[in-house]
Parts: structure tokens; sequence; C-alpha cells
């Protein structure tokens, strides 16, 4: 039992230790190679453009439910007059980060760490090692770039279209003053929540996205399986501990911040 | 013609208890088509692994050119000119066959992109794949594909080429087109080529040099001719076992054949 | 997909992303990322209990600004950094009051500007301060005074 536990504790924190050095690596190799820009671009569109329509579904639904129960619960109060700032504070505050990044995760990491993994499997991966391409620049630093871009980038997409459906919620199915919701929106959220928000979704992007590359990358040593049970093994594991991390940093984050 | 471009000393690997290559001694000739015979599982293509520096050897030496070549994990094309054939082609997907050929020349940035625009096209031309400029891998057959990989393996003008299984899952006719144009190729550019094959005897036509593999080491190295007038049983034993019986290969992870 | 097509899409991305990012910035988080012509003013309350850096500054109901810092002066007083829009002008006899929006509602600070046609510089102390309502107090004192009447 003990020694599991030992085992597992010391297995942690060495890859903990190699996926930091396959980050940072990944982003020093990404500054040799050559264009970079339309590299980042492909990144930007796999992690931005191609999550676009999930995080605004998501948001919009995200907001109407949380109109709902919030308006309930407030009028037993006699209270719904702050709607406006309980749904906004709770969106930009945790909902907004979280549930953006767990979206991109299910859209753009699971993605990301299968189609490495059958890189890896096809040995793609080391016939750009036999061009000179440093595969680390070339494959998971600009999906790593794309998701520091584009994490805070779907995070506010997501607030502004799940306030939106408070709005919805809240005023338009619901009676109340649409007046009195935006005033809660607009003078109760102070820079300091958007920018706890923000910090959130570049920690998360960095985590999530990293964590999917390497686990795809790796796929061949990471599990035991080989072949296609490998890459699905290894996905797997990738967005499964993307969305625990996402969880377990965000309540670290939160705590440090308030 | 003949002096020893690449030395190979004393070379070792081993997966856990399984000692695949257990002390390799070999020498390749500039301009020479050295292939290399033996059973399936014996470490060929790990062999050429270890020389393109993908797989990191336990042990041994290999020279290029005279000059050591470290097994560390940089970088190889910094200090060679070399480019490998995969089993598999590894092509990408996501790429079309012109931007698959085009990459190891776009990304070393030694070249204008008209460059290479005209030397890609050229190449592809040369090859019957001009109408195929702008389709993906998965839209082309099994030899097309084959075919493009070879491009991208010649595209940068390499000193030697390492072809593993250069044929692998192509009909006899197939085959015999690309071994010709191994051929053709060396004799346009003159590069060194090292080829792993399981087609016996259709490669011996194109190899100057057949070196057998087994138990780890290097058991034979000669001419065909030698390797098929030899005396050895065992020799005598694969050889007929190769010509007659198809072989099975199992496709590994991460291409550990 | 062809190579210029990834490139518009994903620069059709970062367009409506930046533009979200800066709305949630600047219109609802209130961030000002140029330069701004607010000023500070001071005003000190005997309890500035419920005020927090961040809380509303209100005249007539119509916010002004925002609480930047709080810090106890040497007499015990809460002293109360307000940052003030620039464009309101306020006299001297202002009176800052420690407000509660609704019942149990946010705690805000609301000027009552004066009339006085002596202007406030800035970093100039507010002198006239109400503090809040202690509405504890209140109803303990309500509470025991009832207690009291009843044993004389």
């Amino acid at each position: 039992m003990l020694r599991t536990v030992g085992r597992s504790a010391l297995g942690a924190i060495s890859e903990l230790g190699e996926f930091s050095l396959f980050s940072l690596g990944s982003l020093v190799a990404f500054f040799r190679q050559r264009r970079r820009f339309h590299k980042l671009a492909v990144g930007v569109h796999e992690i931005g453009a191609r999550c676009l329509a999930i995080v605004s579904i998501v948001g919009l639904f995200t907001g109407l439910v949380l109109g709902l129960q919030l308006y309930y619960t407030l009028v037993k109060f006699g209270s719904e007059g702050v709607l406006g700032m309980a749904v906004s504070l709770t969106l930009i505050r945790e909902l907004g980060p979280v549930l953006a990044a767990l979206m991109i995760v299910g859209q753009a990491g699971s993605a990301l760490a299968s189609e490495l993994g059958i890189q890896r499997n096809d040995e793609q991966v080391d016939a750009l090692y036999t061009m000179g391409i440093d595969p680390r620049g070339f494959l998971v630093a600009p999906r790593l770039l794309a998701a520091l871009v584009c994490f805070p980038m779907l995070t506010a997409i997501f607030d502004l279209v799940a306030i939106f459906g408070g709005y919805l919620s809240g005023s338009v199915l619901l009676n109340l003053d649409p007046g009195v919701y935006w005033k809660g929106v607009f003078q109760s959220v102070e820079w300091s929540d958007v920018r706890g928000g923000f910090i959130k979704s570049l920690v998360f992007g960095f985590l999530t996205i990293g964590i999917c590359t390497y686990r795809g990358f790796y796929a061949h040593r990471k599990s035991k399986l080989r072949g296609v049970r490998g890459v699905s093994e290894s996905t797997t594991r990738a967005v499964v501990w993307s969305s625990v991390l996402v969880l377990a940093s965000d309540y670290m984050i939160t705590s440090l911040l308030l | 013609m003949s002096e020893a471009f690449i030395e190979v000393r004393d070379l070792k690997k081993h997966f856990g208890v399984n000692k695949v290559l257990d002390g390799i001694d070999l020498d390749l000739s500039r301009g020479l088509v050295t292939t290399i015979v033996g059973k399936s599982g014996m470490g060929k293509s790990v062999f050429l692994k270890c020389l393109a520096g993908i797989v990191e050897a336990d042990g041994g030496e290999i020279r290029y050119a005279g000059k050591p070549f470290t097994l560390s994990g940089s970088l190889p094309n910094n200090r060679l000119r070399f480019s490998y054939m995969f089993q598999n082609n590894a092509l990408f997907d996501s790429l079309n066959a012109f931007e698959n050929v085009a990459l190891p020349l776009l990304e070393s940035g030694e070249h204008s992109s008209g460059e290479v625009r005209d030397k890609v096209e050229d190449l592809l031309g040369q090859l019957d794949l001009a109408d195929s400029l702008e389709r993906y891998p998965g839209e082309l057959s099994g030899g097309m594909q084959k075919r493009v990989a070879f491009a991208r393996a010649l595209v940068t003008d390499p000193e030697l080429v390492l072809f593993d299984e250069p044929t692998t899952g192509l009909d006899p006719e197939r085959k015999f087109g690309i071994f010709d144009l191994i051929a053709e190729y060396r004799e346009k550019y003159g590069f060194t080529a090292l080829l792993v094959s399981h087609d016996i005897p259709e490669v011996f036509q194109i190899s100057d040099r057949v070196a057998w593999l087994d138990g780890g080491r290097i058991r034979f190295f000669g001419t065909a001719e030698e390797l098929e007038s030899g005396r050895q049983p065992e020799v005598i034993e694969f050889l007929n076992k190769s010509r007659y019986s198809p072989h099975r290969k199992v496709q590994t992870f991460g291409g550990k054949s | 997909m062809t190579q210029r097509t990834t490139e518009i899409l994903a620069g059709s991305f970062v367009c409506i992303g930046l533009a979200a990012v800066l709305y949630l910035t600047m219109q609802i988080g209130g961030a000002r990322l140029l330069g701004s012509d607010a000023y500070e003013l001071h005003a000190q309350f005997s309890s500035a209990a419920g005020v927090n850096p961040g809380s509303r500054v209100e005249i007539a109901g119509v916010r002004v600004g925002t609480v930047k810092k709080i810090d106890l002066n040497d007499d015990f007083y809460a002293r109360v950094t307000l940052e003030i829009n620039g464009g309101i002008e306020l006299d001297d006899d202002t009176i800052a009051s420690v407000k509660t929006s609704g019942l149990i509602g946010d705690r805000y600070i609301n000027l009552m500007p004066g009339g006085s046609g002596l202007p406030l510089a800035p970093d100039d102390l507010i002198l006239d301060t109400e503090s809040p309502l202690d509405i504890e107090g209140l109803i303990s004192r309500f509470a025991m005074g009832g207690l009291d009447d009843r044993e004389n």
C-alpha cells in the first residue's frame, strides 16, 4: 500500500519534470523554425476558430440556466435585482474560464492528442526528425502558443454570450427589468474579476493543450498498449487529466487570487 | 569509389533482455547500394533507425565520412545530408503531395519559394505525379504514395538515403518500378543507399553489396552472387525460405520490426 | 482546406476574440488601459465596515468612481481613498456617506454635492461624512431597550 503511494508520487514528480522540459523545449525549438506565422495561424484555426461554435452554444445555455436558477433563488429573498451581478460575477470569475476550457479540451484537445498519437504511430514524428526539423517545435509549440492566444479569447466570448443568456432567461422569459439586470452587470464587475478570469484561462490553456500534446507525442512511451489501442488510451488519458487539472488548478488559483 | 563512407563498429541495442543488435560491424562504400536482408524481427529496421539517430544505440560507434557521429539525439541533419524513406511512407495527411515534398526544403530555409516550387514540380513530374500535386495522401494509391515518399527523400539532394522496406505492400509490377527508380536515381544523383528488404531475389538486381543480418550480427557481407553461391548451410536455408514462403510481417508500434 | 482559407479563418477568429476581450475588459470590467483623467479624494469615517476596494462611488444613484483603498488613520478612523472620474467637480461641503443598496446589499459610498462654490482639489479631504447605519446595533438596542422597560 505505502509502496504504491510512494511509487505513484515519485512517478508523478518525474512526469511533471518531463512535462515541463517538454513544453519549454518545444517553445525554444519553435523560435529556431521557419514559417512561424503560418504554423501559428494553423494552430489558432484548430484551437480557436473550430471551438468557437461549441463554446458559444455551451455559453448560451450556461447563461440561460444560471439566469433561471439564480432568479428563483434570489426571488425568495426579494433580491432578484442582483441577478445581473450574480450571473456576471459567477461567469467571469469561475464558470467562464472553467467551462470554456473543458469545451476546448473536448473539441481541440482530444483531436490534438489523437492526431499526434497517430503521427507518432505512423513514424511521421521520426520522419520530421530525419528531415532535420525538430518535431516538438513543428508539432507541439504552435499549438501551445495558439492555446495562449485562443483560451482568453474563447473565455471572453463564453462570458459575453452567457451574460446575454442570463439576460434572456431573467428579463425576457421572466420579468426582471432589463435595466436592473444590465446595471448589475456593468456596475458590479471590476477589472480585478476580469483579470482573474484571464489569468485562469491562460493557465488552463497551457496546462490542457500541453498535456494533450505531451500525451499524444509520447503515446508510444506512455501507454503499455501498442498501435491503435495505444493511441485511444493516450487520448482518453489526455482528456481525463486535462479536465481534472482544470478543476484542481482552478481551486488553487482562486485561493491565491482571493 | 570504394572508400569507407560509413563505418559501423560494434553497434549494440537491446529491448529488455532481447538483444536485437549484438555488435554490428559494417562498412558502406560511397556510391554503392547495400541491402540488408534477414528474417523478420531480426532488427534490420532498428539498425537503420540507429544509423539515422531515431533510435539511440546502447553502445558502439558510427562514423560518417570518418567523423564520429554521436548518438545523443541531436538533430543528425546538421551533420550529414541524409534522408530516410519509411516503411509506411510517413507522409503528412494534412499536406498535399506538393507540400509534403516541399516541406524539408521550405523548413531548411536555404531556398527561395520559387526555387522550391520549380524543384518539387520537376521531381514529381519525373515520377509521373504532375497531375497529383494538389491531392492529399489519402487520395493517392499505394504506389503513388510510395513515389511521393521517394520524391520527399530525394528532394534534398542527400548523400545517403536509407530505405526501410521501400516495396512493402506493392504488387510485383510496382515493386520493380520502385527498384528501377532507386537504380535510376542513384545513377543520376550518385547517392549512397542502404536498403532493408524482404524481396529476395528481386532486390539483388540493384544491390552492389548484400549483408545478411542474423542473431544480432552481420553473418555475411559481399555481393549478391557471392551470397547465392555461398555454401553456409544457414544462408542456403534462409534463401530457400525467403523464396518459397511468403513471409509474414507484423505491424508494430513505434517501428520495432 | 488550403493554407489561405486556414489563415483567413484564423484571422477572423482573432478579430472576434480580440473584440470580445476588449469589450469585457473595457466596458464590463471598467478598466482604463489608456491613461485616465480620474482624480483622488479622501474621506474619514468612524466605520467603513462592508466597504471594500472596488466598491462603487455614486452621486444620485449614478456611478462616478470607485473606492481605491481603505486604511486606518492615527485617530482610529477609517480613511477611504476615492477615485473620482474626471469631469466631476465637487465643492468642499460635499457630504460622503456609506450606504447599503437594499436591506442586505453591497455597501457603497454616496456623495451629496454641496454648493459652497469652493471646489475640492485632487487629494483633498471631504470633511462632512456619515458612517453607515449600524443595523445590528439598532436591533440590539431596540431589543435591550424593550427588556430594560419591562424590568423598570
